[in-house]
């Protein structure tokens, strides 16, 4: 099989563009997403010796990219574990009465089928949902659901246990659940 | 019978991987008497596929490629 090439004067020209926006989509940042964007073109140079040409081009500057989002996520680490930590307010107590039961207000209604489109408004409610997420749920929930990393490595890189897991990805569904039924489904 | 907050545990968890035989059989127990477990896990299952959808079209302005280009030629050339 023909094994593929870099070209890297074409790389801004070509592929910029797509990387900022696959940054911004997990940083919600632009600056930062910018900043990762240039960085990932000074790693793939640095690194263009060790290309073996098993990737194509495009998905080795992607993967590079990824590689530096899930580092800026680590490196959140110590400030994501003082959040967990002090999570009192959290999502599930507040949805749930003190039995296990769905709180009436926060119980889940029927979602007409018409509504569960993905047009163009509802993915903008989404992503408004997602940025109310608290930092610790939304980099669980990108790296997870948007990056779409197994969960095990999402626990080893952000040195989290499990159960944080599951508690952090439980708070976070059920946050956006409730927002776009408010926000969507109404 | 575990409660809607356990329920809603155990649907989360299912979405990513498999449950145990007793949590599977507790899961279904619950959603085929809670109307609102049941929506609950439709709804969650569905949230969690169309976020792999999202987005952005950001784009860099040209002023900023010409820079980003400057910058990366001179890293380029060291």
């Amino acid at each position: 099989m023909a094994k593929h090439q870099l070209f890297p004067d074409t790389w801004i020209d070509k592929y910029s563009d797509q990387l900022l926006g696959y940054a911004v989509t997990s940083l919600r940042d632009r600056d930062t997403a910018k900043d990762m964007v240039q960085e990932t073109f000074f790693i793939a140079l640095r690194s263009k010796e060790n290309y073996r040409g098993e990737l194509s081009e495009k998905n080795w500057l992607f993967l590079i990219l990824r590689s530096r989002i899930l580092d800026y996520f680590k490196k959140k680490k110590e400030v994501l574990e003082s959040q967990l930590i002090k999570n009192d307010g959290d999502e599930d107590s507040s949805q749930f009465l003190e039995t296990g039961a769905w709180d009436n207000d926060a119980a889940p209604k029927e979602w007409a089928a018409d509504r569960m489109v993905e047009s163009k408004e509802f993915m903008s409610v989404l992503q408004q949902c997602r940025d109310g997420l608290s930092d610790m749920q939304q980099s669980v929930f990108t790296l997870k659901f948007i990056e779409g990393i197994e969960s095990d490595v999402i626990c080893k890189e952000l040195d989290i246990t499990s159960s944080n897991y599951w508690v952090l990805v439980h708070r976070a569904k059920l946050q956006l659940r409730k927002c776009l039924e408010i926000n969507w489904m109404k | 019978m575990i409660s809607c907050k356990e329920a809603s545990e155990l649907s989360v968890k299912s979405a990513e991987k498999s449950l145990g035989l007793k949590g599977k059989i507790q899961l279904w127990f619950h959603t085929m008497q809670c109307q609102l477990c049941k929506a609950f896990d439709t709804q969650s299952r569905w949230i969690g596929k169309v976020a792999s959808n999202l987005k952005s079209d950001e784009k860099f302005t040209e002023a900023e490629k010409i820079e980003l280009k400057k910058v990366v030629g001179e890293k380029s050339n060291m």
